[in-house]
């Protein structure tokens, strides 16, 4: 077996893909303090957003190995031979299975590293979605050998790195599919948290089938040698037929959304009035958001603001955000970098429940002046300079109180209180 | 017609072994993989004509920090080009002093035809203007980069390192604004620094190639 490998390794550049693979993976690993580490589904989409650099390097580096078999001087191993086929196919698997490998234990590792237990949506669907990233290595594979079979090795390579680029462009979330439709390669990373969201799982499956299935098409014919040089033939020309319409058809054919929403509440809280409550993967990183939402609040308990403070404020999640206008304010995401006090003070007071604000129409210029008068008061009641953005002005507990009795009734073009006297 | 020629006949080869009815410099061309180079390079002026003023904003469904302009991963496909063209397809011929300057020559006329495919498309973009000096560090660049396969005599794996790094800096290199100053290929502009720099690893890289006769 060692020698076997070693013998590979000797032969065959393929399998070095997983030395790229590597190193991305590592970087992405250490890329922006790996925010989420700890939340299952954001550590397997974390690591997708190395695989547009991975992918080509596989390609390209199968795509010369099986070039190098194609020349004059090797061809009889696997153009004459009975089970020459064999030759291209190894080549191929050496340059993926390497790479698959070295991916999944690098996420099988930050999984670990961030004590993911009892991921939400449950292991199967984490499996398949790691399934899914793998099958496209295995693509990748298939489509360098066969562009290989077709050209010398000092071409192959970099025209198998330019074709495999320009297909990761169309067949992801940036091509034929519909952005987030069905796209034959899946998703291509995630930076933000993951929470209230899940796969699909028919997405899933059919990407893994069919990838699976066009590999194989693509693995299928040899080159033809017509007058001592490489020519495709009918079986090349299906192959290519094939993939392309596959890969072409189903984003159009495959309903639903790649990502499903889950709604879910946040269930670590701590404190009193309000009572603030985080996702539980997202502790680690709450602590000075929590502390600056409590000042906040604090200090409008003690000016007499009570109308700022809602029985509870509440972390939101993908499309889901947990405000009601009477009891429960929105804490916004949970991210490594706090947001501004300004910008939160906009996060815990902005009427995110009614459909004047959320909708494509913008707000009258009301709202805004009005919201720019509550960023004021509040900013000065912990003594934090604050330039108006649209000439808002400090007010008095009353005039607060009205306001946010408005937005309670999603009356969002209510005129602005009267201003605090100085 | 091809004129016939009798190889067997010394009174048809000169004294040093080069047939007297080949020009030298076509000679020469012959045994480096000018069809190769002369077809990526066709390639890159293609996408240059293609993508004139436009920028990258994603790739593999990856939306980039900071759109990076085509004309500055062009040269990326142009250094290829040179490293497979500056590849001799000959072994065990002579050495002499002269083939070392003129391999010294040929580098720097790959380089200049790889710079000359990429400068027209130097001008505006929608995130400014990519200056000549700017295009003329990537094709420098990237070259050096591509080099070193050709100098072990594996030019098919000339991609490898320019691919590799754009991979890098396009993910780890670009912020908002600007980049890292590692992904420097990355920026519409240029300091007279990564100039020199550039300038001097491409020099370096000439100097090795020219003493050190690649082959396959």
């Amino acid at each position: 077996m060692n020698r076997l490998v070693k013998f590979h390794l000797r032969m065959l550049m393929g399998p070095w893909a997983a030395a790229a693979a590597l190193g991305f993976a590592l970087a992405i690993g250490v890329m922006r303090g790996t925010p989420y580490l700890g939340e299952g589904m954001w550590t397997v989409r974390w690591f997708a957003l190395g695989l547009w650099m991975v992918w080509p390097v596989i390609a390209a580096l199968s795509a010369v190995d099986a070039a190098r078999l194609t020349t004059p001087e090797a061809r009889y191993l696997v153009l004459t031979a009975r089970h020459g086929q064999r030759g291209y196919t190894a080549a191929a698997a050496w340059a993926a299975v390497p790479s698959a490998v070295v991916h999944l234990l690098v996420i099988l590792t930050a999984l670990a590293i961030g004590s993911v237990a009892h991921p939400r949506g449950g292991w199967p669907i984490i499996a398949l979605a790691i399934l899914a990233q793998l099958s496209t290595f295995l693509w990748f594979a298939a489509l360098g050998s066969f562009i290989g079979r077709l050209l010398s090795p000092v071409l192959a390579g970099v025209v198998a790195l330019a074709a495999s680029l320009g297909l990761a462009q169309v067949l992801t979330n940036m091509g034929l599919g519909a952005r987030g439709g069905f796209n034959p390669l899946g998703d291509s990373g995630a930076s933000v948290s993951q929470i209230g969201l899940t796969w699909n799982p028919v997405h899933l499956v059919v990407q893994i089938l069919v990838l699976a299935v066009t590999a194989m098409v693509l693995m299928m014919p040899r080159p033809q040698v017509v007058a001592g040089k490489l020519a495709p033939g009918f079986g090349t020309l299906a192959a290519a037929g094939i993939t392309a319409l596959a890969l072409i058809a189903l984003p159009a054919l495959i309903p639903g959304e790649s990502l499903l929403a889950v709604p879910v509440a946040p269930s670590a809280c701590s404190g009193e009035r309000p009572t603030i409550c985080v996702f539980p993967e997202h502790e680690r990183l709450a602590g000075p958001l929590v502390d600056d939402v409590r000042r906040l609040m604090d200090a409008a308990d003690a000016h007499g603001y009570t109308s700022l403070i809602p029985e509870r404020v509440e972390e939101a999640s993908h499309r889901h955000i947990p405000a009601d206008g009477k009891t429960l304010r929105s804490l916004g995401f949970v991210e490594r970098e706090t947001p501004g006090m300004a910008e939160l003070i906009q996060t815990l007071v902005y009427p995110s429940w009614c459909p004047a604000v959320s909708s494509e129409e913008p707000p009258p210029s009301e709202f805004w002046l009005s919201l720019d008068s509550v960023v004021v008061t509040w900013m000065g009641l912990i003594n934090e300079e604050y330039q108006p953005g649209v000439g808002g002005m400090a007010l008095t507990p009353d005039g607060v109180a009205s306001l946010m009795t408005a937005w309670q009734r999603c009356d969002v073009s209510a005129d602005a209180p009267t201003p605090a006297t100085e | 017609m091809r004129r016939p020629t009798n190889h067997r006949n010394p009174a048809n080869h000169s004294e040093h072994g080069v047939h007297p009815r080949v020009p030298l410099v076509r000679a020469w061309i012959g045994v480096h993989r000018w069809r190769l180079a002369a077809g990526l390079l066709a390639a890159a002026a293609a996408l240059v004509t293609v993508t004139r003023n436009g920028v990258v904003e994603s790739v593999g469904g990856h939306t980039l920090y900071t759109p990076v302009p085509w004309i500055l991963l062009v040269p990326m496909i142009a250094s290829v080009a040179v490293g497979i063209g500056a590849a001799s397809v000959t072994q065990y011929l002579p050495d002499p002093p002269r083939a070392k300057v003129a391999r010294a020559a040929w580098l720097l006329f790959l380089a200049l035809a790889a710079t000359a495919v990429c400068l027209p498309g130097v001008g505006d973009t929608r995130i400014g203007q990519v200056t000549v000096a700017a295009v003329i560090r990537n094709v420098l660049f990237c070259i050096v980069l591509a080099m070193p396969a050709t100098l072990v005599r594996q030019p098919q794996y000339c991609w490898i390192l320019p691919s590799l790094y754009l991979f890098a800096a396009a993910q780890f290199g670009l912020t908002t604004p600007g980049s890292q100053w590692w992904a420097m290929v990355l920026r519409p502009g240029t300091q007279a620094s990564e100039l020199l720099i550039t300038g001097v690893a491409f020099a370096a890289i000439g100097v090795i190639y020219a003493l050190r006769r690649p082959s396959l």
